[in-house]
């Protein structure tokens, strides 16, 4: 059993099952802009706040740069310096003078050096960055391959966990530039910074982990001012076994009725309509419902304005305002554009975990569509549920067909097989009037109501009433009566 | 007396100063103190300073060197080094401009 070494980098420890593989080499490969050497960086200033000193070698940037760019992140390495936790090697050519090379020589120096820092401050983390740049220092490749192999297992007779970085050229091409770097290390890791659809996204992916285990894939992560490399695991999501059988209101209650007596506990709950159909009002029912209960409630909202929400409660007769003075409300209203998806999805997190609710809205999901590619969005998707898989909130997602009789959304395709619940709103064209209808398609661990029942929308909010009899293929949109 | 401070002065910085890194009894670094010790044979103008990285990293670290064995003329300017066991002494003085 390999040990790991947390490694405290937000995100990584959970993909990586633990952590770094303990007193191991571990390759991080990436191209240019790619985060390597803020990967590097950040390891070394996690274990310093976990009380484990590092070397940080440095064969590319000069210490001087490396301090001035940690500096904006709030990294204090120049105080750690001086508290004996960080050590720099200084491997950079920039100091060097001219240099020939007559014969064979190996790169004992170096290890010399990194032996006497790792002393020094009692290293339990080394990082060295880059490999690559070692071959711009010197001429000969042979001699530098075999001497990174022999630097690889100097390093690793020390004891310590290290992170190599080597630059490559390609996203999905070989792991290292010579072919040579991802032999020196034990473990690989990938990180990449790709441009799909005029997007940037950023993934790490763990390639190798010998004799260990890890969760596969690519995973997205954000750079962030305060945390540096932010990892967001997709793979957390598992559906449970429910543990409850737990009812709580819709916040309606002949929807309560239509469902089979209202949501389960930890229940995800899709809303899916034309625009103006009502899911919006849904939202604002369910949060209302829930304060009525006790519940404190978080809505996120990325269509509508403060303004406009209030608005739109009140004339349903419902006092957020109040709700919200009272700390029993929260309504953040985000602007989709203004971040990319990891962005929200921290700042989405961050605000759950501090409010800590029992009920959360996002109205509407589609909206995040826009900013983001497919595979993106089904990520920020896996990731919203699995957090509130997570706290056993309930959640309501509502999301925004684009015909406006019938049809599906995008988000429909990608997230409906990781809802409990999904409520079909329609406009129905029924002898010359436009009505609104409304169905519960699926409720997971439960009977439900499958019939087609009419709504209307008045200052008391929605009113379910009759099914609708006589009409065909209202859900696809063409209802005849018959 | 104040002449001859001068003397020694002026000979002092004429003086040319090598360092040679070496590493341990590695094959490579014994034949770099041979041929640095062929260099230096009847030049009274040289001063040369061995120094093994194992025994002495603190050394290595001042001087920033990475490779072993490593040839620094570190005076007079401009410092220079060469790498690797040094075998083409023609090509050595050449660089360094012994």
């Amino acid at each position: 059993m390999i040990e790991k070494l947390s490694t405290h980098i937000p995100g990584f420890d959970h993909i990586s099952r633990g952590g770094l593989p303990a007193g191991r080499t571990t390759l991080i490969s990436g191209t240019a802009g790619s985060a390597k050497t803020l990967f590097a960086a950040q390891f070394l200033i996690q274990g310093i706040r976990h009380g484990q000193p590092g070397v940080f070698v440095t064969f590319e940037e000069t210490p001087e740069d490396i301090r001035s760019n940690l500096r904006s992140l709030q990294w204090p390495v120049e105080q750690y310096e001086k508290e004996g936790k960080w050590i720099f090697v200084d491997a950079s050519a920039g100091q060097n003078h001219q240099q020939i090379e007559l014969g064979d020589y190996d790169f004992n120096a170096v290890l010399a050096r990194i032996k006497l820092a790792a002393k020094k401050v009692q290293a339990k983390r080394i990082s060295l960055d880059s490999l690559s740049a070692v071959f711009n220092q010197f001429d000969n490749p042979g001699i530098i391959r075999r001497e990174l192999f022999s630097m690889a297992r100097g390093i690793k007779s020390l004891g310590a966990t290290a992170v190599l970085t080597s630059e490559r050229q390609e996203e999905y091409g070989p792991i290292g530039r010579f072919g040579v770097e991802e032999f020196v290390a034990d473990n690989v890791i990938i990180l990449r910074n790709i441009l799909e659809g005029e997007k940037r996204r950023r993934t790490i992916e763990i390639l190798k982990f010998r004799g260990t285990t890890h969760h596969k894939g690519e995973h997205p992560f954000t750079v962030t001012r305060e945390d540096g490399i932010v990892i967001i695991p997709l793979s957390s999501l598992q559906l449970t076994q429910r543990s409850t059988s737990t009812r709580f209101t819709s916040g309606n209650r002949e929807l309560d009725s239509m469902c089979g007596g209202g949501f389960f506990r930890d229940a995800i709950l899709l809303v899916s309509g034309p625009t103006g159909t009502g899911k919006t009002l849904i939202a604002t029912e369910f949060l209302a419902g829930g304060i009525k209960e006790g519940h404190k409630s978080l809505i996120f909202a990325f269509e509508e304005s403060r303004e406009q929400l209030f608005r739109n409660a009140s004339g349903w007769g419902i006092d957020f305002e109040k709700m919200e003075e009272e700390g029993k409300l929260k309504v953040i209203c985000l602007y989709p554009e203004s971040a990319g998806l990891e962005d929200h999805m921290l700042h989405i997190t961050k605000v759950i975990r501090e409010f800590n609710p029992q009920r959360i809205a996002i109205d509407s999901l589609s909206a995040l569509e826009r900013v983001s590619t497919i595979k993106g969005f089904r990520e920020f998707v896996i990731s919203v549920t699995a957090l509130i898989k997570e706290k056993q909130v309930m959640g309501l997602f509502t999301t925004t067909t684009t015909k406006l009789l019938g049809g599906s959304s995008i988000t429909e395709a990608h997230i409906s097989t990781i809802t409990d619940s999904i409520i079909l709103l329609r406009y129905v064209e029924l002898s010359g009037e436009m009505r609104r209808a409304l169905t519960v398609l699926k409720m997971r661990g439960s009977a439900h109501e499958k019939s087609i029942r009419e709504f209307t929308i008045d200052g008391k909010g929605m009113h379910i009433g009759d099914r609708l009899t006589g009409l065909s293929g209202i859900i696809a949109s063409d209802s005849k009566e018959f | 007396m104040v002449i001859s401070q001068d003397i020694k002065k002026y000979i002092m910085t004429n003086i040319i100063k090598l360092k040679l890194f070496i590493s341990g009894t590695t094959f490579r670094s014994q034949k770099a103190r041979e041929y640095a010790g062929l260099l230096v044979a009847d030049r009274d103008d040289i001063e040369l300073d061995i120094i093994d990285v194992v025994q002495d990293p603190d050394a290595a670290e001042a001087s920033k060197v990475l490779a072993t064995p490593t040839l620094v003329k570190t005076s007079p300017p401009p410092e220079r080094g060469v790498v690797g066991e040094l075998k083409d002494l023609d090509n050595v003085k050449d660089f360094l401009e012994l």
